[in-house]
This record gives C-alpha cells, structure tokens and sequence, in this order.
C-alpha cells in the first residue's frame, strides 16, 4: 500500500553518450537480459548523402506498385486507340456521304482522334501520383524519408513524363497502325516521309506528357483527388465548349489557346478547327508549356513551403 | 539528439506550440506527456521538417532534419501508422523509402522480419488491422537503423500484446544506445517506459526532467480520516502540526502524518475511526495538475469557467479542479483520481480508482 509509482528501473546502458557516427556504424550493446530485438537489423554501411538518383529509384518504384498506373495507362491507351479506330472505320464506311471539304481535313489528327479522349485519363494519372499521397497521408512519409522537396518533386515529375511519355508513343503507333489503313484506301496521305506527318504523330506522345504534368501541378495546388480531377475535367472539356461560344475573331482566338486545342494544333498537319486555322505546331507546343507551367510553377513553390 | 531551441509553431491566431526548449538525449526513453491538443504531433512534425516552424528552431545531431545525409540512417519516426498508400503492399512499401535512402533490399526483408509481418509483407496495407499497421509503421522506422527514433502515439488502439511488444522494443531500443522520443497522453504508460519526461500543454513546456525528479516534485499523499466525532478530533489532529482539510462529506483529509500516527494519536484522545486510509496520488494526478490549465478541450463543466481566466493558470483553479479534475475532458486519462472517485457525485464509480487498484496497475 505504501509503495508509490516508481519510475521504471534506469536501463543498462553506456553513460557515455555516443558519437552519431558510432552510434550507426557500431553494433550497439545489447541490453542486459533477454534478446535484443533489434539487433539483428543493425546496419554496418557508411552512410552516403542522398541525391536525385535516389529520389529517382524511390518515385519509380512508387509509380509502379500501385496499381492505379497500370489501370490509368491501359484505360487511355485503350481509348485512344479504340475511339480512333472507331472513328477511321465508320469514317470509312461513310465515305460517300462526307462533303468534299471535310474529306479535305482528314489528316495526321483524324488517325489519332481518340486521343482527345484518352488524354484525360493520362492526366488524371497525373493528379494520382500526387493526390493519392496527400490523401492518404503517404506524403508524410515519402517526405521524412525524402526531405529535400525540390529534388523529390523533380524525381517525381521526370518520373511521371517518362512513363507518360512511352505509353504515349505506343498509343501513337497502335492508333496510326491500326486505324490509317481506313483513311489511306481513301486516298488520304499518311505516310510518315511526307509532310508534317511524322512530326504530328510525335506531338501525341508529347501531348498526353504535358497535359499529364498539368495534372500533376493541380494535383499539387488541390492536394485532393476529386477537386483536381474535376479541375483537369474543366479544363480539357468545359473552358474550350465556353470559349466557343465567344463571339467574333477574339472568341476564335482564345478558343486556339485552350490546352486541348493547342494540342490539336500539334497533330494537325493542314486541317482546321472549327472552320479556322488553329496555332502552327510549335505555338500549339508553347501554349501547352505555359498552361503546364502556370500550374506547375506554383505547385513546385507551394510544395516547397507549405507544411506537409 | 534532438534539440529545441525557442521552438514556435502559429496556426493563424493559435498559438500550437510556444518557445519550446528541450533536448532528448541518446540512451535513454524520454516520454514527450501532454494532454491532447499540447502541441505533442505538431512538435514531432517540425523535427521531421513536415511543418516549418513559424520561430525557433529544432535539430537533429546538430542540424536541421532536411540536410540529415540520408534521414532514415539517422531518424526513424512512426507519427501515423496510417500514412501509408493502402494499394501498396507493405513490402512495396517498405522497398520505396529504402529506396529513397539507399538503402538494399536486404533492409526490407530484414525489418519485416523484426516486426513479424511476413506472412502479409505481399499483401496490400489498405487491408490491414491497426496493430499490423503499427508494426508497419514501426518496420519503416527502423528501416536505416536508426540513431534516432520517434514515436507518436504508437500504442493507441492496440491490444495488450502489442502494447507490451511497443513498450519492449523502445526500451530495447534506448538500451542499445539510442535517443527514443515517444509521445503519449497516458502518465501510466509513460510511467512503464520512460526514464526522462518533458510535458507540454497548450504548447508550453511545463517540465523537462527525468522520471524520478517529477515524481519526486509532483506526488503528494494523504491520509483519509472519517470518524463520527470528527468535530472533536480534527482541532486535536491539527494540534500535533499536521495539515487538516475538511471534506464536504465529513472527512478530513490529513497531510504530513501517517496512518499509524493518526490512528495512535485517534486512541490516544479516546475517538475511534471510521476510516483510516493513505491515498497516494498517482502521477496520473501529479501531470493533471501539472497541465490543469493547459488542457485544450473541455468537457463541458459549470465551474470551468472560473479557473481558465488569468495568468498563471497552472496555480490558479488547482483547488478548483482537485474537485472537478479536467479528467473529464479526456475519457481516456488512464486512473481515475482516487481522492475523487468516492466525492464527485456521490456515487464511487469503478473500483479503478481505489489505491489497491492503481497498486495492481504499477505492479504490472
């Protein structure tokens, strides 16, 4: 009864408070009396600074074990492809009905329609990467593992173009490959040597690149999945319907800038938009950089300073 | 070692935490005690470099968290169990943040292996239970073999045999050399694992000290004397020195003596007792004094009002709250208070509460 809280008896340890360096290259003593559970995992190799190599191999093992990668990119690549190949075969079936002019537009764009779809699935990988580790607190994680952000979110962001980046090259190839054959026995020219049409093919892989680090930066900015999602949804699909209904030429000149109409102008080798020019490719190509880069600008500073 | 200089944190006009100045020292458990909402996450966060503080600083071995060569081979932190991608697997998991550092595959099995979850290391964390995502959480922190570790919370939720497991492995842990940073709300598990404490509340450091100078500073005990003469006895026992308060029930409560000498001195004087009973007060009680005023949230109470205004509120409203404790704010506090178990209302509630029960839980 008269017996108080005591405090637990003092544990057995050196006095001597231990230098850092020691404390992780030495196997530490083991305490008295039962087994150490630790022990066993003591680490004897030096301790080398951490770079963008690791940030790199942390991102990349991180992008490919979930599975929401691998969903993401087979549903845009089946998209893009499908609704391509869909749009070139019921093309081609009604080819006497289409009115001279648009036979005139058929080009490099047409091929790859589907791709007008299948990059906001592309994009929406892009928000995952980010969102889905705010979300569910792994971003604590990732950071206290990984401190510097600036390096870890570029790791992240190069992470994300490169696998972007191949998977859209193989839509690209799997859509022209599959659904050409439909537009070519009509007699438009597709074959990669002539005109821009190589160049058009390539603005695909990059498209899909850049309008996934667009979602990535709202990914960012919103740190919430569906906010982001709908923020990218509004973007690609809602601002080009609104920027349609402006009237006269400035209407007709905003509605070029829109990401999803820069984009087109990349893929389109002499077709128009609507019944007007769209921007030349490299201005479609700079137009999309600077809608990446309002988003990602402030993403990159806002990662940087705000509390995790 | 991890060192806190004048440490600050603001949200907006709150003030989380409030020119903390502490250090947790290697080879040793130091339990970071506050009640809920003291500041104790924000803290950890700050150390980590995942909140910026708004003053002060903190460092690790002398520098701040984000220029550490390689964090994982210097400090392991488990804040949430939680924080992890459910779609990943744990092994996966675990692969990332080796990666990260450096470190090999090696590591990873090497920890699922401590913490025995091998049998799930291929399964998706999402599904597991929240011991399994403790020892999870605990696995990555040991992932770099650690000089440092840190540990939120880490036996909320679980089941005995995980508590038990925690409290041995953080023991095991600082005996090895190590600097053990382990956060609680709970004075009695504290009280089981820790060799120094420092406590917070409403942000403030309000002790820095090892286990056995806090218990010698904040424990009091007391006698409970009940006799049906007390109007007669209690002049004569205030007579011997002895420091004699009345109770709104017809006791007194006796400081400075003993049972024996009470009860000798009761016969001596002719009166005979209807009680007779030493109440220690647990440090449970001693670190509610402690952050009496420095409580965040409480359960609505009539008299609350009264003590919380003013200046130094740890004097303030002691004598108000050994009535109504600010236990009722936190459902969880651990033992009751026994002085107060009998007198509240009336009723004495559960039994927890009575010295021969919180002499059962010390001897665990």
């Amino acid at each position: 009864m008269s017996d108080r809280v005591d405090a637990p008896e003092p544990l057995q340890n050196p006095a001597t408070p231990q230098t850092v360096a020691t404390m992780h290259d030495a196997v530490g003593p083991a305490p008295a009396g039962g087994q150490p559970p630790t022990r066993a995992i003591h680490l004897g190799a030096p301790i080398r600074h951490i770079t963008f190599r690791e940030a790199m191999d942390s991102e990349s093992a991180k992008i490919r074990s979930v599975r929401s990668t691998f969903w993401t990119l087979l549903v845009s690549l089946l998209l893009s492809v499908g609704i391509s190949v869909l749009i070139a075969a019921v093309t081609s079936a009604n080819w006497d009905t289409i009115s001279p002019t648009e036979r005139a537009n058929m080009d490099m764009s047409s091929v790859v329609a589907g791709v007008y779809f299948g990059v906001l699935v592309t994009g929406v990988l892009g928000v995952l990467v980010v969102s889905s580790e705010y979300s569910t607190g792994m971003m604590r994680t990732s950071l206290t593992a990984f401190p510097r952000r600036g390096t870890l979110f570029a790791a992240k962001t190069l992470v994300l173009a490169v696998v972007v980046l191949v998977v859209g090259l193989i839509i690209a190839f799997a859509s022209y490959l599959l659904s050409s054959p439909f537009y070519t026995k009509h007699g438009v020219e597709l074959s990669l040597g002539h005109g821009g049409n190589l160049r058009a093919l390539l603005a695909v892989p990059v498209y899909l690149t850049i309008v996934a680090l667009m979602g990535l930066g709202l990914g960012y900015l919103l740190r919430h999945t569906a906010a982001a999602i709908s923020s990218l949804v509004g973007l690609m699909f809602v601002i080009p319907i609104i920027t349609n209904f402006l009237p006269g030429s400035i209407g007709k000149d905003i509605n070029k800038i829109v990401p999803s109409n820069a984009g087109s102008a990349m893929m389109i080798t002499h077709s128009t938009l609507n019944g007007a020019p769209p921007l030349s490719p490299l201005g479609g190509f700079v137009a999309l950089l600077i809608w990446a880069a309002v988003l990602i600008v402030p993403a990159f500073v806002l990662f940087r300073h705000r509390d995790a | 070692m991890i060192q806190a200089t004048a440490l600050t944190k603001r949200y907006g006009p709150r003030l989380a935490v409030d020119q903390a100045d502490f250090s947790v020292a290697p080879g040793k458990v130091t339990g970071f005690l506050g009640p809920n909402g003291a500041g104790k996450s924000t803290t950890m966060r700050m150390i980590l470099g995942l909140d910026h503080p708004t003053a002060g600083a903190v460092t690790i071995n002398g520098v701040p968290y984000h220029r550490l060569a390689a964090p994982l081979r210097e400090v392991g932190a488990l804040l949430d169990a939680q924080a992890v991608h459910g779609g990943r697997t744990a092994y996966n998991h675990l692969l990332v943040l080796a990666k990260a550092n450096g470190l090999p595959r090696s590591r990873v099995e090497a920890v699922i292996d401590l913490v025995g979850l091998h049998s799930v290391a291929r399964k998706r964390s999402g599904g597991f239970s929240l011991g399994m995502g403790q020892r999870l959480g605990i696995a990555a922190a040991l992932l770099g073999d650690p000089g440092i570790v840190m540990f939120d919370e880490p036996v909320n939720g679980l089941d005995p045999e995980g508590i038990l497991w925690i409290r041995n492995l953080m023991k095991a842990l600082a005996a090895e050399g190590r600097t053990v940073f382990v956060s609680s709300h709970l004075m009695s598990e504290m009280a089981l694992t820790a060799d120094h404490l420092v406590v917070i509340g409403l942000g403030r450091i309000l002790a820095d000290e090892s286990m056995a100078e806090f218990i010698a500073k904040n424990s009091v005990s007391y006698v409970r004397v009940r006799s049906p003469r007390m109007s007669e006895l209690a002049p004569r026992l205030a007579g011997r020195g002895w420091r004699v308060d009345r109770q709104p029930d017809d006791s007194v409560h006796v400081y400075d003596a003993k049972p024996e000498q009470i009860g000798d001195a009761a016969g001596a004087e002719g009166m005979w007792l209807h009680e007779l009973t030493l109440v220690q007060s647990s440090l449970e009680e001693a670190f509610m004094r402690l952050t009496a005023g420095a409580v965040e949230y409480h359960a609505g109470g009539l008299e609350q009002a009264q003590g919380e205004q003013g200046g130094s509120p740890q004097q303030q409203g002691t004598r108000e709250r050994r009535r109504r404790p600010p236990r009722d704010a936190v459902p969880n506090w651990g033992t009751p208070d026994p002085a107060q178990a009998g007198t509240r209302d009336g009723s004495a509630g559960p039994q927890a509460g009575t010295p021969d029960a919180q002499n059962q839980e010390r001897a665990q």
